[in-house]
């Protein structure tokens, strides 16, 4: 018994510092394991809810570029693109003597809105939102916006790829339709005289300038987030001219200096008759 | 010298017992108190995340939703009904009265009598069109 003691308490040492190294063992390898995992589900989660922040805010991105979009293209009277137009103050003339250019709007809005919706795709840097198209309708009082890509939302981090369908639509409330064809009422109407143009929600104010009419429709219904020298909420206001003969608006001509391009020496087709008939174009 | 040996016996199975009682509980007590917090602390930071993404979800009447509102600040005015509609729905996301948020630029709704900092969760938001940024982050702090 005198010979075991020691050899067992060896022994029972030797037990004891194995198990005090199988405890550290445990102990680093637990809280590495644990860590990584952590922080491995902390990256997965976060890249998910930041590729769902992004998809949640398509709408409100397709929103902003219809805003802005269609409102610079109003304001330029229907174009996006006003080379080889005829032009008085940077604005559009859409009837000059008998001829009339009338704008392609849904095709110039939808342009300009694709084009500021890119802009959009490049700023988000984090997650890669896909190249795509937007088409626009105009129906009634609305205008319904679709984006549609064949690529997929992603975000690529260390841990994860996380992928989402980017295709989004939205409907806005806007009278754009109802503009145009107010506009295309005015031109087609500018030989008839005194003519209220007033249309519930729209407002329409007509203005002798460099003997032309300026024409603004404005939409008093809607107000949009715009940036124009300054972010703010504007209406939508769709001008033109129009150089041709004609009473516009709701009062009479009473004089030839009241008919818009009438007061300057009449071309052979233009001019306004006698004061004893109605003021129209001949 | 029996009686001698006995002790020794004794001190050894002692030693033996302790060390494996230790050998087993002490891990159990590491990682289960470590794996708690590991744990805590991943719930509590997306939950931040995930109240944000609940929130800019949520309509503020017919025609704004809070996303909206949130985005266009600096140009709605975020009057005091804003306000109250942001705090309402935050302390239905969180259950809590002290929180806050600001995004890169300033604080969009400050705490009432206390220090939000324990939580914190960040979501990109899109900005009206405009020549700066058309992108910032909204940033949710609570306590």
């Amino acid at each position: 018994m005198k010979g075991v003691g020691p050899i067992l308490i060896a022994l029972v040492a030797m037990a004891a510092i194995l198990v005090a190294e199988g405890i550290f063992l445990n102990i680093f390898l637990g809280l590495r394991v644990a860590k990584e995992e952590a922080a491995r589900e902390l990256n997965v989660i976060k890249a998910i809810n930041i590729v769902e922040a992004i998809k949640r805010g398509l709408p409100n991105a397709l929103y902003y570029s219809f805003s802005q979009g269609a409102y610079e293209v109003l304001k330029t009277g229907g174009y996006r693109s006003t080379e080889g137009l005829q032009m008085i103050d940077s604005i559009p003339v859409w009837k000059s003597g008998t001829e009339t250019y009338f704008p392609d709007y849904s095709t110039g809005i939808t342009s300009n809105v694709n084009y500021i919706f890119d802009q959009y795709i490049q700023s988000s840097r984090e997650v890669k939102i896909p190249q795509g198209e937007i088409t626009i309708n105009f129906v009634e009082d609305k205008a319904s916006l679709e984006f549609s890509s064949s690529g997929l939302l992603y975000n690529e981090s260390a841990t994860a790829k996380i992928y989402d369908n980017p295709n989004a639509t939205i409907q806005i409330k806007t009278n754009i339709g109802k503009m145009f064809n107010l506009g295309k009422q005015i031109v087609d109407s500018a030989c008839e005289g005194s003519k209220s143009y007033t249309q519930d929600v729209l407002s329409v104010s007509i203005e002798k300038n460099n003997n032309a009419a300026l024409v603004k429709i404005e939409d008093q219904d809607n107000t949009f987030p715009v940036y124009d020298n300054g972010l703010s909420y504007r209406k939508m206001v769709l001008q033109f001219y129009v150089k041709t003969c004609g009473c516009y608006g709701e009062s009479e001509c009473k004089s030839n200096a009241d008919c818009f391009w009438c007061s300057v020496p009449a071309p052979s087709i233009h001019g306004c008759l006698d004061k004893s008939e109605a003021w129209k174009c001949v | 010298m029996v009686l001698k040996g006995q002790v020794t016996i004794a001190i050894v199975l002692i030693i033996f017992t302790v060390t494996s009682i230790f050998s087993v509980v002490i891990p159990l007590l590491v990682l289960k108190y470590h794996l708690a917090i590991e744990v805590k602390n991943t719930y509590d930071y997306n939950n931040a995340d995930l109240a944000l993404l609940s929130l800019v979800s949520k309509n503020y009447n017919e025609t704004y939703s809070l996303y909206r509102i949130l985005s266009e600040h600096e140009i709605n005015g975020f009057d005091v009904d804003m306000q109250n509609s942001l705090k309402g729905n935050l302390n239905l996301l969180l259950n809590s009265n002290c929180f806050k948020i600001v995004n890169t630029k300033i604080t969009l709704l400050k705490p009432e009598n206390c220090d939000p900092v324990e939580n914190v969760g960040e979501i990109p938001i899109l900005l009206p069109y405009n020549t700066e940024k058309l992108m910032d982050k909204i940033i949710l702090v609570y306590k």
